[in-house]
């Protein structure tokens, strides 16, 4: 890993999204330990690997597909929270402010511009 | 050039250098006598024990304790792996002192930090462990509910436990039954599952397309998702989206006492159309269905 360019892959997102992005964190999946991020928090990057985690065993229970590309919730206070699953089990997680960023802009470009950033720093 | 900056160097000053002041040489014979840097003979002649503290004491015990491999009792150490709810005369606390409390062991969901390596490590982490909790008997626990809040208040704490739990309101099903064509007119995508979950209890209310998912393993999914929430601050779901394999994604809504899943085929206009033509208008029926 890059550290150098895992950096530029938060700067990426950071331009996509503006001053939307309140936070993220990027960590491999089963550490919950964040490698890079923006306004880190420990705390949250902890909680989402295990809101990943329940999520997997939930849909798999249910019978339902396993998680592929992300998932999204929308919560009160216009907070959205996204968690994109990378290549080679990385998870990134971010907070957005819902009232600053479009959704189209942030499922069509912001993400897909991340993601694309991450895996050159691969 | 820069030897202008440089302090002259003169004939005195060079002399100082060289022959350094003593103590002595300034204070005369009364000078004191060096007491530093001690050597270390004066440390071994020195009493470096101190009469115990208690501090000292309890830690010094406490060392010894772990040292012998003898763990202390853990307050809430797990009795045994009998999860079944176990009801026993009422102890003198708090809501027990109400007529008809009783005591009553809860598993509650936590699942070990790491598994101890072998049946002789002394100390278990995290173990599933049994809370001995003061129940009023009217309360009944339902061993199906997971995931949902538990039926006890636990005593001597606040916590979600204390919320009793009730059944999800019921609701009419037909007023989704009539609105079903034209939710699946409105979108460029095949629905195949549209579900009404009850929060609380885990019942479907109301389910269209195909029946062989088993619904109420997501209740865990929702409750849990919440509890993670409200620890980093954050509140109140009011919809997620998630993009699941074989093309496949979900929309879930969440009410006051349901939850609303739809799933359906993956394609670049469908989030949009779930988010902002179909949520719109099961948000106006579901009150409409309550009961």
């Amino acid at each position: 890993m890059n550290v150098k360019k895992l950096n530029e892959a938060i700067e990426v997102l950071k331009d996509d999204l503006g001053n939307a992005l309140v936070a993220c964190d990027i960590w491999l999946t089963g550490t919950g330990q964040s490698i890079a991020g923006y306004n880190s928090n420990a705390q949250a990057t902890a909680l989402f690997e295990r809101v990943t985690e329940f999520m997997n065993k939930a849909l798999k229970g249910a019978g339902f597909p396993g998680l592929k590309d992300y998932y999204m919730l929308d919560l009160e206070g216009d907070n959205v929270v996204v968690v994109m699953q990378l290549k080679d089990n990385y998870q990134w997680g971010m907070l957005v402010d819902g009232k600053k960023v479009q959704l189209g802009l942030l499922l069509n470009i912001a993400l897909p511009d991340a993601r694309r950033a991450f895996e050159e720093a691969l | 050039m820069w030897n202008i900056f440089r302090k002259k160097e003169t004939k005195k000053s060079r002399n100082n250098k060289a022959t350094p002041k003593t103590l002595e040489d300034i204070l005369g014979k009364d000078a004191p006598k060096r007491k530093y840097p001690r050597r270390l003979e004066d440390f071994k002649k020195s009493p470096t024990k101190q009469p115990a503290t208690e501090t000292s004491k309890k830690f010094n015990e406490t060392v010894k304790r772990v040292a012998s491999d003898e763990p202390k009792k853990l307050r809430f150490a797990p009795k045994s792996n009998d999860s079944s709810v176990k009801k026993s005369p009422a102890k003198s606390s708090g809501i027990a002192d109400k007529p008809g409390a009783t005591t009553q062991k809860v598993q509650v969901n936590t699942k070990p930090l790491s598994k101890p390596e072998s049946k002789t490590d002394p100390v278990p982490v995290k173990p599933e462990a049994e809370y001995t909790t003061t129940l009023i008997s009217t309360v009944e626990a339902k061993p199906g509910n997971t995931g949902t809040p538990a039926t006890a208040t636990q005593a001597g704490t606040s916590s979600k436990l204390a919320e009793k739990p009730k059944p999800s309101r019921p609701v009419k099903s037909s007023v989704f039954k009539e609105v079903m064509p034209e939710i699946h007119e409105s979108v460029d995508s095949n629905i195949h599952l549209i579900a009404l979950i009850g929060r609380f209890d885990g019942k479907t209310y109301f389910e269209e397309g195909d029946s062989s998912y088993d619904l109420q393993a997501l209740t865990t999914l929702t409750s849990a998702l919440e509890n993670e929430m409200e620890t980093v601050g954050l509140k109140n779901i009011r919809h997620g989206l998630i993009h699941l394999d074989d093309n496949k994604m979900m929309m879930v809504l969440f009410f006051d006492e349901h939850f609303m899943v739809f799933l359906f085929d993956e394609n670049p206009v469908i989030p949009g159309q779930m988010l902002f033509i179909v949520r719109p208008r099961i948000l106006e029926l579901y009150p409409q269905a309550l009961i």
